[in-house]
């Protein structure tokens, strides 16, 4: 399919940044926003590989995932340009895109609260025109042209994720280009410096999600002992019915615009988010409503649309990046749901859970890198927690539960955190 | 919106063709210009950033003065008031030379000239400085070896088989020069890079030489010991041409790779890998950077290399030339670089006296009678720029009276005692050259003045009234106020060469007199008329060997320093010195100053990457972020220079004032320094 789009040429991009110059001049961009960016190839130089840079922004992909993802439906895209233009009016500020985005293209404005992106100089395309980038590129590096799509590009930056970017690069091969050299003057062979990498997602800065769905892994598992009615104290139903409103605002609190929250639910049909979010209001009002009336038909229905939350809780991190092997991760919420149950009922069936979750757990470590004491520590705390409970109902000498689901809780809630540092965003910086 | 042509008038080799896109008297965008061959994509990332620095809320647009607390509006009339009395004050009392005019290389342009004639021929001589901070050392070895500062059209660098940046980084120098050089390896040509970095332009090199720093001419004189030895040499081209050759041929002898490798760490086999290529890959483009030749030991360095290119025929062909200076657009000019950098010979009445721009500081303090009292400073930033910092900073401490005439708050604008507001690029028209490419070109006037911002020529004008004279007076001597006067002027230059601002409006004209493939008549300039490998200038006029020979640089290698790291200073791709910076886009693209050093060296003081650490020396210090990269060779440190002493890295407090061997250029990279750890961050 030939269509228009970026031309970008490895072999001539020198990492000058004049198109980020060019951008903000067209855009009026505030620093540090930048809506393009160049991405450098071994930027340390390791001697024996090539280096390379790429000036990327949004490639207005044909199947955008920035747009299918978003829960607002900020996104849409101009027919006639392609471009896949963001409202600001409509965001919410949740950053969704920025993890659906494979080439960290949406960009978060904190003093906005709202996405900013790369809009492919729409309003210059519209009047025949190309975008300021490769309109300005000193080099002929980057410039706009007739491209073919194809659905991803295996090239230096960019993901194995089918987008079918706007955007053809080439030229790759400098990127094994390695001049005949003296390894000796780099001193490459005594030391073992590497480039930091900074993860796009990071748990201490997504801590009201981390509560978000931790609670809603625990409410639905606790909901699912609900079936006794009759058993539950009046203080555990309050309880109950509280948590679920403090999830409730956990999850307003990563939003940029909370007084824009309903627009989360506006993209049901294709968004994973909004569909999370529905469920969740929807498994809210129910699961309230029984644990206030005791409908016994409610309480079903009420199980079904928790259950299905917690599985669009975790079709949300479809779009992310998995640093782990395990097929689920040990956190899954649907596994606590279970687990916390069993828990709690002092059932059977916690033992081959806890014992689910365990291996999952170690197995993941056992690939993991370094750990510092304090990790350890944490890492030593969770797996206590699920050890003695599970030797406390393995051999039947559990009587008072109470200490052992606060001790679950605190290992879950861990496993939880861990989790988060266990996934990223598909993302150039990774890929070069 | 109404587009107009101009170019950048910066101290740059590419010195664009730019289209600039005007709206209510205000910049509002900056396009390329393709009719300019050398830069048909348009400018850089500086030359982009025009639009925030035009419009900048930073910009100084009133004449200031220096109060307790901190610098005040004043009017125009109160500013020149207070320096003509002082002026006449410091005349009458200890001599006209008691003022220090300074002047740099911030903006060019035909109108400069002006400056200069107040104050020689208005206020009856100040003192100036000699010499030039960049380039000088090489001018004057190409000179006194080719007889001219040319090169081929950048263009041409498309026909060359082998291309060698030796000591030159394009991709952040001379960004479009990355352009031809690309296609030219597009077409199999080979890329060799000599330099301590493996540097941006290096990406596509078949070989990189990694020596240290002050070392080239080692290297060089050992790949001519090959080249001679092998026969790799263009016999019927040295016959022809080459004055010198069989004294050159047996002083090289000696010069074996592995006394070479030993002086610059480079192995033997690349230097020979390097003789290999130079004496079978043809036509050769050797490009030398300016940074190498910042040393004690840089002409002679660069008659080197330049060697190479001689004995090898690589001159006057296309492909083939010496690529370190193109000054045959500088058609207006009555003295061309270097000469015009020589100290001023012959009195013409008017009493003059100069002092090493090299060593602004220490001369400044040293001067005596008269003592200096009082400094102008324009289109320059000398706390920053100007070797030893500190000695700088107490010699303008020490002066009574300083006059900075800026756009920005530079480090140099703070020590003022008064503050005029200089114009920009897009105030006033004039006409530039280039050192690279082969254009005239126009710098039009596009906005009016912003704020209460006079053009150099008037504030000159306005003063030379406060001294008494009158514009009758003035008018053979001055530029009249007005555009239409300065149109005038620039036409009456251009109808020398029968061309017309009308012309240069529509774009870029290749200068007068061109010759493409420099050399290509074989004629040089030089007392021989041929090409002087023995040139017995180089003794008479600078006391240097006549042949081109290796001398360690000062203060580099001795054995006992407690600085045992190279420091080097070079240009980044952010900057045009310390220019640009202070915008908001080039800020958050430069990032904050680093100290780049190797992961070996870092290790070995205990720093991490991100560390704070402390450079210093027995000139100064400061504390700068360490980033750790192989790209640095062991044993050198890098601090790109012309960051403020407000933006944290003022690398010149490092150096020392000195002058190169020829040239009266200043040899400020003669730097070494230690660094150790302040601060972990992690």
């Amino acid at each position: 399919m030939s269509e228009k789009g970026f031309i970008f040429d490895y072999s001539r991009c020198v990492g000058c940044h004049a198109c980020i110059v060019a951008c903000y001049n067209q855009n009026h961009t505030e620093p540090p926003m930048a809506w393009r960016m160049v991405v450098n190839g071994n930027p340390i130089k390791i001697p024996l590989k090539g280096f390379i840079n790429l000036s990327i922004a949004c490639n207005h992909c044909v199947d955008a995932p920035c747009m299918v993802n978003c829960p607002a439906i900020a996104y849409s895209k101009d027919e006639i340009t392609g471009a896949i233009v963001h409202d600001h009016l409509k965001c919410i500020g949740c950053k969704y895109c920025t993890w659906a985005c494979p080439y960290e293209t949406p960009k978060f404005n904190p003093a906005k609260g709202v996405i900013e992106k790369c809009n492919f100089c729409n309003d210059l395309l519209k009047e025949g025109g190309i975008p300021a980038c490769a309109g300005a590129c000193p080099t002929g590096a980057l410039t706009y042209g007739d491209i073919e799509i194809e659905p991803k590009l295996s090239k230096p930056g960019f993901p194995d994720v089918e987008t079918s970017p706007r955007i053809n690069a080439i030229n790759d091969t400098v990127e094994r280009a390695i001049p005949e050299m003296d390894i000796d003057a780099t001193g490459y062979q005594q030391s073992n410096y590497t480039e930091h990498y900074t993860h796009r997602i990071r748990a201490s800065k997504e801590m009201p999600l981390i509560v978000f769905t931790f609670l809603s892994a625990v409410l639905v598992g606790w909901f699912i002992t609900f079936y006794r009615f009759e058993k539950i104290s009046s203080f555990y139903r309050i309880a109950f019915i509280f948590l679920l409103a403090f999830a409730g605002f956990a999850s307003l609190l990563h939003l940029g615009k909370p007084l824009r929250a309903y627009r989360a639910l506006l993209h049901v049909k294709s968004s994973w988010l909004s569909r999370e979010i529905a469920l969740f209001g929807a498994f809210a009002l129910l699961s309230s409503i029984f644990v206030l009336t005791g409908t016994v038909a409610l309480f079903w229905f009420a199980l079904l649309v928790g259950t299905s939350f917690l599985i669009s809780v975790e079709m949300v991190y479809h779009v992310t990046r998995k640093n782990y092997r395990t097929p689920i991760h040990s956190a899954n919420t649907l596994l606590t749901a279970v687990t916390f149950a069993s828990l709690i009922l002092i059932s059977k069936e916690f033992v081959l859970f806890a014992l689910i979750k365990l291996l999952l757990y170690l197995s993941r470590h056992a690939y993991g890198q370094k750990v510092d004491f304090k990790r350890f520590l944490l890492s030593l705390l969770r797996f206590l927690a699920l050890l003695l409970p599970f030797v406390g109902i393995l051999f039947g000498a559990i009587y008072v539960i109470t200490p052992f689901v606060i001790l679950f809780l605190i290992g879950e809630f861990i496993d939880r955190y861990e989790y988060y540092t266990n996934i990223d965003t598909h993302n150039p910086i990774q890929n070069i | 919106m109404k587009e107009f042509i101009t170019a950048c008038p910066r101290n740059c080799y590419s010195t664009c063709s730019l289209v600039v896109q005007v709206e209510n008297n205000k910049v509002v965008g900056i396009k390329p210009l393709p009719l300019n061959k050398a830069t048909p994509f348009g400018g850089c990332l500086k030359g982009l950033s025009y639009v925030e620095r035009a419009n900048s809320p930073d910009r100084i647009l009133y004449p200031q003065r220096k109060t307790n607390s901190g610098f005040k509006r004043i009017t125009w009339d109160e500013a020149l008031d207070t320096i003509a009395e002082r002026l006449i004050h410091f005349r009458d009392i200890y001599g006209q030379q008691s003022v220090l005019f300074y002047a740099a290389s911030g903006m060019a342009g035909l109108l400069n000239d002006f400056s200069g004639k107040f104050w020689r021929h208005v206020y009856g001589g100040a003192t100036t400085v000699y010499g030039n901070l960049c380039w000088p050392a090489g001018l004057e070895a190409t000179r006194l070896t080719l007889g001219e500062n040319k090169h081929n059209v950048p263009w041409d660098l498309e026909n060359a088989k082998l291309i060698v940046l030796w000591g030159k980084n394009p991709a952040e120098s001379n960004l479009h020069e990355m352009i031809p050089l690309h296609n030219a390896l597009d077409k199999g040509a080979e890329l060799i890079v000599i330099d301590p970095r493996r540097n941006q332009s290096s990406q596509r090199a078949s070989l990189l030489l990694q020596p240290f720093p002050s070392t080239d001419a080692a290297i060089a004189l050992a790949v001519a010991n090959i080249l001679i030895e092998k026969s790799w040499i263009d016999n019927d081209f040295i016959e022809s041409h080459v004055l010198g050759f069989n004294r050159f041929a047996e002083h090289v002898k000696p010069f074996t790779p592995r006394w070479a490798s030993e002086i610059s760490g480079v192995p033997t086999n690349l230097i020979e890998k390097l003789a290999w290529y130079i004496g079978n890959v043809k036509p050769m483009t050797l490009i030398p950077g300016y940074g190498m030749q910042r040393y004690t030991n840089g002409g002679q360095t660069v008659r080197a290399i330049l060697a190479l290119s001689v004995i090898t025929g690589n001159i006057g062909k296309p492909g083939a030339c010496w690529h370190y200076a193109n000054l045959q657009s500088y058609v207006f000019d009555d003295v061309l670089e270097p000469l015009c950098y020589y100290p001023p010979e012959k009195p013409d009445g008017i009493i003059r006296r100069s002092i090493s721009t090299a060593r602004l500081g220490e001369d400044m303090l040293a001067t005596q009678n008269p003592e200096l009292k009082m400094i102008w400073v324009e289109r320059g930033n000398p706390l920053t720029q100007n070797p030893n910092t500190g000695k700088v900073l107490q010699a303008f401490r020490k002066l009574d009276f300083r006059v900075v005439v800026e756009q920005f708050m530079t480090d140099t604008a703070l020590e003022a005692d008064i503050i005029l507001p200089a114009k920009n690029m897009f105030e006033q028209s004039d006409i530039i050259g280039s050192y690279w490419n082969p254009y005239i070109q126009l710098k039009q006037k596009v906005v009016e003045p912003a704020g209460e911002v006079k053009p150099e020529t008037e504030i000159y004008l306005l003063l030379a009234q406060k001294l008494g004279f009158t514009e009758a007076d003035l008018s053979q001597v001055l530029l009249p106020p007005g555009d239409d006067q300065v149109d005038k002027f620039l036409e009456s230059r251009l109808n020398e060469f029968n061309l017309s601002l009308d012309d240069l409006k529509k774009g870029p004209i290749l200068a007068p007199g061109l010759q493409e493939i420099a050399f290509s008549d074989f004629r040089f300039a030089t007392p021989s008329g041929k090409i002087e490998l023995y040139s017995e200038q180089v003794q008479s006029i600078w006391g240097e060997n006549p042949l081109p020979v290796y001398k360690p640089a000062e203060e580099l290698f001795h054995n006992q320093t407690p600085y045992p790291l190279f420091l080097m200073s070079p240009n980044t791709k952010n900057r045009i010195h310390s220019q640009f910076n202070n915008l908001k886009i080039i800020s958050m693209l430069s990032g904050g100053p680093v100290l780049q050093m190797n992961p070996i060296d870092a290790t070995k003081r205990g720093i991490a990457n991100g560390d704070m650490v402390e450079v210093f020396n027995h000139r100064g210090s400061f504390t700068v972020k360490a980033q750790l990269t192989y790209e640095v060779r062991v044993g050198c440190v890098v601090i790109p220079n012309g960051w403020w002493r407000t933006q944290g890295a003022p690398v010149n407090v490092l150096s020392e004032g000195r002058e190169t061997d020829m040239g009266h250029g200043s040899a400020f990279h003669n730097n070494r320094v230690e660094v150790k750890l302040v601060k972990h961050t992690k």
